[in-house]
């Protein structure tokens, strides 16, 4: 019998068979793995069929993107599993325990690629803890975006009771001291909401660089701290850093030209043209200069460009190390094939260019 | 090279060898006998059993891997499930599986998993999770042949308890 592209005819018997097929004969491995597809609601459907099945959804994973955990104002919780919201009136043991015996009739484990938690005063709740059980991932973002005033250390043992692959912490900087920052129990993403607005004293070139040495990567520090020779300081240090590490700011102009100039370059206002007509695109040949490491140099790679705020126009920079770009090739991102831009990527380790010219 | 695969009702199919190595029990089991794509004696010599394979399904599975011979191939990793959305089910694999009944849709799942054919497997899974999708109850019972040996009391208990998810 030699096969030639799905000719086979079927007896009557298999037709019948392929009908219908005894669910008791069906493995429940694959039924697990069916319904580690399918969301809360179908979950529930499905359990609402026969005690076999409604046994296997209990026991299964339920993969998701993400959980969000986020406490109210009122001190209610809200917690978004799956596109479903269970909404939690009190951060009482027994309120969360009830309600999350409930959830976890769909499913034995989470496996989901991030944990977003916000607003979340820790003291006395059991609630991170309940929704975490059994809970599998990948990254995990956490906001504070209000004072916090006695929880700061509570919150440093969650995050070293919870660690993970990265961490992301998204802090308002006029809440958050870099004291706090220094004291993260793993290097993470630090993501500066309302830079712009008046930060706390202690924001300036030197704690933004202090934060940099213990590899955490900066998004939108606040305006006034991004020095030339803040951002200068930061470079060198991420070019020789051994982690995958990244700056993000919005400059000043004058930061800019004083970053730029410290690198020994001049603005030179050539514009490459490509098929995608990008514009803005700067190349600078000496750019190997800037880590001091000129023949062992690890890429680092700078972008400039600008971008209209409330303010008006502001320059945005952005610096990442090859560890960086290798982990963001890793995920899928292609590198920008322009042979122009490539050879002198490929003459000076480095290029500026906008953001968006570098992944495709 | 060829290699010859046998189902449990005796039936021969001889196949390319890329696509005997599709299988990692095939490809398994092959190294076990000391098969390899240069020795054409030791692949002519040998035929390797699948008893938990028909013919019939074991056709379907070979459509498959002929149509993903030249696929690149994809590192699964122990972690790397990123969420039920991004699982995308291609449309010529949409199109291979869409007029199997359920029951041959399992056989199939069975026989990708038995045979460890990842991306069958996901395409499979995937694919029913789709048919149940947005189903009630009784409507997913009567596709799949399910029989009910839920009480109405339990049944109310389930509703119950699951009332936290209503819309």
């Amino acid at each position: 019998f030699r096969i030639s592209h799905g000719q086979c005819t079927m007896t009557d018997d298999e037709r019948d068979t392929a009908r219908k097929i005894d669910q008791e004969k069906f493995p429940n491995e694959l039924w697990v793995d069916i319904i580690s597809y399918l969301g809360v609601e179908d979950r529930k459907n499905l359990r609402l069929t026969n005690k076999k099945l409604s046994s296997l959804v209990a026991e299964s994973d339920l993969v998701t993107d993400k959980i969000s955990i986020h406490e109210t104002f009122g001190g209610d919780w809200e917690i978004t599993l799956d596109d479903e919201l269970i909404s939690i009136d009190s951060a009482s043991p027994e309120s969360v325990n009830r309600e999350m015996s409930d959830a976890r009739r769909f499913f034995k484990r989470i496996v989901c690629q991030e944990v977003d938690i916000s607003s979340a005063q820790l003291e006395s709740s059991t609630v991170l803890d309940g929704v975490m059980e059994n809970c599998k991932y990948d990254s995990m973002l956490y906001r504070i975006w209000n004072k916090m005033d006695g929880q700061y250390e509570i919150i440093l043992d969650f995050l070293a009771s919870h660690r993970c692959r990265k961490l992301r912490v998204s802090i308002d900087v006029s809440h958050v001291d870099s004291g706090f920052l220094m004291k993260l129990p793993q290097p993470a993403d630090i993501l500066f909401a309302k830079g712009d607005q008046l930060p706390l004293e202690c924001w300036n070139g030197d704690s933004l660089m202090e934060l940099a040495k213990i590899c955490h990567s900066l998004e939108m520090p606040p305006v006034r701290a991004c020095t030339g020779q803040a951002c200068i300081a930061i470079l060198e240090h991420i070019a020789c850093s051994h982690r995958p590490q990244w700056f993000s700011a919005r400059i000043e102009h004058a930061a800019r030209d004083e970053f730029l100039l410290s690198l020994g370059l001049k603005l030179k206002k050539g514009r490459i043209r490509t098929e995608k007509s990008k514009e803005n695109v700067f190349v600078y040949p000496r750019i190997k200069c800037c880590s001091g490491h000129a023949i062992d140099y690890r890429g680092t790679n700078i972008e400039v460009s600008h971008f209209p705020t409330s303010e008006g126009i502001l320059c945005f920079l952005h610096l990442s190390n090859f560890h960086h770009l290798s982990e963001k090739l890793n995920h899928g991102f292609r590198w920008f094939s322009s042979s122009d831009l490539v050879r002198d990527v490929a003459l000076s380790q480095a290029y500026i260019s906008r953001t968006e010219d570098y992944f495709l | 090279p060829n290699v010859k695969l046998v189902t449990s009702d005796n039936e021969e199919f001889v196949v390319d060898f890329r696509i005997a190595k599709m299988s990692v029990t095939v490809s398994r089991l092959m190294e076990a006998m000391n098969m390899s794509e240069t020795d054409d004696a030791s692949l002519l010599s040998n035929s390797i059993p699948l008893p938990n394979v028909t013919k019939a399904v074991m056709a379907r599975v070979i459509e498959w891997c002929e149509k993903h011979k030249n696929d690149e191939p994809k590192e699964e990793k122990e972690n790397d499930k990123r969420g039920r959305t991004t699982h995308v089910v291609s449309d010529w694999d949409k199109e291979f599986l869409k007029n199997d009944e359920f029951g041959r849709l399992c056989q199939l799942m069975g026989a990708a998993n038995y045979l460890e054919i990842k991306g069958l497997f996901n395409d499979i899974s995937q694919t029913i999770a789709n048919m149940i999708h947005g189903k009630k109850s009784d409507e997913i019972a009567e596709m799949f042949n399910i029989h009910c040996d839920l009480t109405e009391a339990e049944k109310k208990e389930i509703r119950k308890k699951t009332a936290w998810c209503e819309d």
